[in-house]
């Protein structure tokens, strides 16, 4: 088909639709009015130095961090040698297992949060931090493990075998044989799933307390009690930290094609 | 398997019991009963109510009408993608790709600033001698709100659909003589038809289980299943209710997702290209 | 090799960086004794200044909040009943009353309370048993823009006046004043407590042009701040933070009358640290407390003794003549009809 013209067109109208919001709220950011209106009047700095000073968003940031680097970290110390085992073996359960890993990604969270809130809470009494962590980790698995997989499959065993029939250690082979060559799939997890769990909100909404709310939470308490650009001057903060975050990785790593 | 092989399967598997399936279907089973009984009484429940009914019913039409509305925007740009040189390809899907990586708080946020009696399209209505309009807390703005969050993932199953079409497809097709329509028809849709049932699932779904947009533009005047749940769980202090809710949210993706690929699969390519 | 040495380096950093976070975590928590109280968090920055600040110099104890409007708080001490954290909570009478139904809170010894004598009569128990006592009271009225509004707003009935369609906004059901707007729905047009029907039928009628119904205050103050809403009936305590919003506001206490609300400080059931929530109580109930909070227009108080000047006293719920007419309702009775008028009013009004 010869460039068609509507394809183009709707692009256009889709790239505008997708982008626009961002460049909106970044202006309203600077306004002047105790109000967020657009367009705004004035220009000011002051919603920034107010969303950075807030105790309630400096605190929801360091928590979701936090949070999300545990999570992570635990996501990838569970999946990956699942994904490891699934890739290289067969096992009773087997297939069990690899839809349970995947379920995750179809149960609502909203769903999983009140699950947890209900019986990991409530019924053990476990406290606030680890439980948030926990619902993290469970949310995070599959895509430790699907997008390890994946890197997986591409490495033949046969490299692996012949390493170990030249002497290494199980360990070792899995050190200098295997993990350099899914590095780019470990990463990949990593980023994602950190960015997956630094935004989460359904399973954070059941999950929080006294002194534990991450920053989504706390944004969306703050909108409740006010409307001024502040939240504008957070957002468009957000908005610029994973930019620089989607840029550093598809610098490094070409992140688009991880999604094919 | 070696047994030491065992040790790299159990520690996730024991999380995913612990921390998932449990709680799942406690959560799932303790729908089913009321002081200690099997009884259907929470959906009867559910189905009587009119708070309920209005609420699922809700969600049904807008997750329809948002993942229509992804179809006709999202296929149209990504066939456009797709048809665009690698450079600029991959700057187009990391943009694509950023909203995705955002707080969802924020990305609705904005469309309060946008649809605001104070915002960009009121004030540009009235700066033109027209009367402001209530756009928010209707389930217009519910409806751009979730187009706006999900059509990235619309688009990356389908920009992936139409970079696996061979180079050669459409100007055979356009040598043999087919109109732009045929073309369309028979060769492009069902060879993307997988991209596109993906699509129209991770949208559908979306809808229906997003919380953060509903409660921001539509708020407690326009109920979805997610705020009816958040409202039961935490406002209204009423657990079975909410668990109720939980479970209808979860068949209605499962039965959606299903339907999903019924649909979908009727247009499914009689080559076998997909 | 080298990949090897990388990813151990990356790993050490990674952990370096759990560990000082853990470690700055612990470290920013004091040595102090901690009290946690629950409250809504409305003006945290006047409450930390009045309340907070001055209750670590008199009683060199910290206070930790858990913050939130009346369910999600009344949810988490249901929650955390067997094994509670927190030991003093703040509620608004249902859920106070719904709080004492559940036994999660407990009789407070009022001899503990070296101010509980300087308090109105009304508000030294008013969940009866000692369950509670009252620390603000405030009154539902209405609020209006008057630059939008052109003819003053006198009656509940005006509400309903074509000048403010799709302008208005009403309080969910489920909230404090939920119930109450029912009853003063009523009254507008004719029936009252015991006979609901005809305010049901009027506010059907108001629904569609209703911008939202609010579940919080706050939210509220968005909602004018937005420029959605001109006129709402609202809660006297957050009258302060809509006047901060800089808009120009009026306040009505209607014809129909103004319902009164006191809202209730109680003791958690098995609660820690019991010495320092009565410390926390008595503080909040102090002379000084009770009139900084006063003079910030962020809750009126329940004292005899506090003098506020009249123009700020125009903002409260302050003074003889106000508050001897204020009505009071009946929470119990309230509390039997609650499950009913909520259903009533999700079939017939939240439609």
């Amino acid at each position: 088909m010869k460039e068609a013209r509507f394809p183009r067109v709707m692009l256009v109208v889709l790239m505008v639709f997708l982008l626009a919001p961002f460049l909106i709220i970044l202006i309203a950011s600077f306004g002047d009015n105790a109000s967020l209106r657009f367009p705004p009047q004035g220009f000011t700095l002051q919603w920034f130095r107010d969303a950075l000073d807030q105790r309630m968003f400096v605190r929801g940031f360091y928590l979701s961090v936090q949070v999300a680097v545990v999570s992570t970290l635990l996501a990838l110390l569970l999946g990956v040698p699942l994904a490891y085992a699934t890739s290289r073996y067969n096992f009773t359960g087997k297939r069990l297992i690899q839809v349970v890993a995947t379920l995750p990604v179809i149960v609502p969270e909203l769903v999983l949060g009140l699950a947890l809130l209900r019986y990991l809470i409530v019924a053990t009494n476990l406290p606030l931090r680890p439980s948030l962590i926990l619902g993290h980790t469970t949310l995070l698995i599959p895509y430790t493990v699907r997008i390890t997989l994946a890197s997986l499959s591409n490495l033949p065993y046969d490299i692996e075998q012949a390493a170990i029939s030249l002497g290494a250690t199980r360990l070792e082979t899995f050190f200098k044989v295997v993990l350099p060559n899914i590095r780019d799939g470990v990463l990949t997890s990593f980023v994602l799933a950190f960015i997956l769990s630094f935004n989460n909100v359904p399973v954070s909404l059941f999950l929080t307390g006294i002194g534990v709310a991450t920053l989504p939470i706390q944004m969306l308490l703050y909108m409740e009690y006010n409307f001024d650009p502040s939240i504008a001057a957070l957002s468009t903060l957000l908005i610029l930290f994973s930019t620089l975050v989607v840029f550093i990785t598809e610098r490094l790593l070409g992140i688009s094609r991880a999604f094919k | 398997m070696p047994r030491w092989a065992w040790s790299l399967v159990i520690p996730a598997t024991a999380v995913l019991v612990l921390a998932f399936v449990l709680p799942l279907s406690l959560l799932f089973a303790s729908s089913f009963f009321a002081e200690g009984s099997f009884t259907w009484a929470s959906y009867t429940d559910f189905l009587s109510s009119s708070a309920s009914r209005r609420a699922y019913f809700r969600t049904v039409r807008i997750a329809t009408l948002v993942t229509l509305a992804a179809i006709a925007l999202g296929y149209p740009a990504a066939y456009a993608i797709s048809r665009i040189t690698m450079r600029w390809r991959v700057v187009l899907i990391a943009l694509v790709i950023l909203p995705l990586m955002t707080n969802p708080v924020a990305r609705t946020f904005s469309w309060l600033v946008i649809l605001g009696r104070e915002g960009l399209i009121n004030n540009l209505l009235t700066a033109l001698g027209a009367q402001s309009v209530r756009l928010l807390y209707t389930e217009g703005a519910m409806i751009v709100g979730l187009l706006h969050l999900f059509i990235p993932l619309m688009m990356l199953p389908l920009i992936s659909a139409f970079e696996n079409i061979p180079q050669d497809v459409v100007p055979a097709a356009q040598s043999l003589g087919a109109s732009q329509a045929q073309i369309f028809v028979r060769v492009l849709i069902p060879l993307t038809i997988e991209g596109l049932t993906i699509g129209a699932t991770l949208v559908f779904t979306g809808c229906v289980t997003a919380y953060v947009t509903p409660a921001i533009l539509g708020g407690s005047r326009r109920l979805m299943l997610s705020t009816l749940l958040h409202q039961r769980a935490s406002t209204m202090l009423d657990w079975s209710g909410a668990t109720v809710v939980a479970v209808v949210m979860f068949a209605t993706t499962l039965v959606a997702i299903t339907i999903i690929r019924r649909v979908f699969g009727v247009f499914r390519s009689p080559l076998g290209l997909s | 090799m080298q990949k090897l040495a990388t990813f151990v380096k990356r790993a050490c950093y990674v952990t370096a960086f759990l560990a000082t976070s853990t470690v700055m975590s612990a470290a920013i928590s004091p040595a102090r004794a901690q009290v946690a109280i629950s409250t809504w968090g409305f003006n945290m920055d006047l409450i930390n200044e009045h309340i907070t600040d001055t209750f670590v110099e008199q009683f060199n104890t910290e206070i930790l909040y858990d913050l939130g409007n009346n369910a999600d708080r009344l949810t988490r001490l249901q929650l955390r009943s067997d094994s509670p954290e927190i030991s003093v909570v703040e509620l608004a009478p249902t859920f106070a009353i719904r709080a004492m139904r559940e036994g999660l809170i407990e009789p407070i010894d009022t001899s503990r309370l070296e101010n509980y004598n300087t308090l109105y009569d009304w508000a030294q128990d008013p969940l009866t048993g000692n369950y509670g006592v009252g620390f603000t009271v405030y009154s539902y009225g209405i609020v209006y823009r008057t630059d939008m509004v052109d003819e003053p707003i006198t009656s509940w009935q005006d509400l309903w006046r074509d000048d403010l369609a799709g302008r208005v906004s009403l309080p969910n059901v489920t909230t404090t004043q939920g119930l109450a707007t029912i009853i003063m729905a009523s009254r507008a047009w004719g029936g009252d407590a015991e006979n609901p029907d005809v305010g049901f039928e009027q506010l059907a009628e108001l629904s569609d042009d209703v911008v939202t119904f609010y579940a919080r205050s706050s939210e509220l103050v968005s909602l004018f701040q937005q420029g959605e809403v001109w006129a709402a009936p609202v809660l006297r305590f957050a009258w302060g933070q809509l006047l901060d919003t800089d808009l120009p506001l009026a306040w009505v206490a209607p014809e129909e009358g103004s319902v009164g609300f006191v809202n209730t400080i109680s003791i958690i059931s098995g609660a820690p640290n019991t010495d320092s929530a009565y410390d926390y109580i008595d503080h909040r109930l102090s002379q000084d407390v009770q009139t900084a909070l006063a003079l910030d227009i962020v809750d009126s108080p329940v004292r005899s003794d506090v003098t506020v000047p009249a123009e700020l006293a125009e903002q409260l719920t302050y003074g003889e003549a106000e508050i001897d007419n204020l009505i009071f309702l009946d929470y119990n009775y309230l509390l039997d009809v609650e499950s009913d008028w909520i259903e009533r009013w999700n079939e017939e009004i939240a439609r």
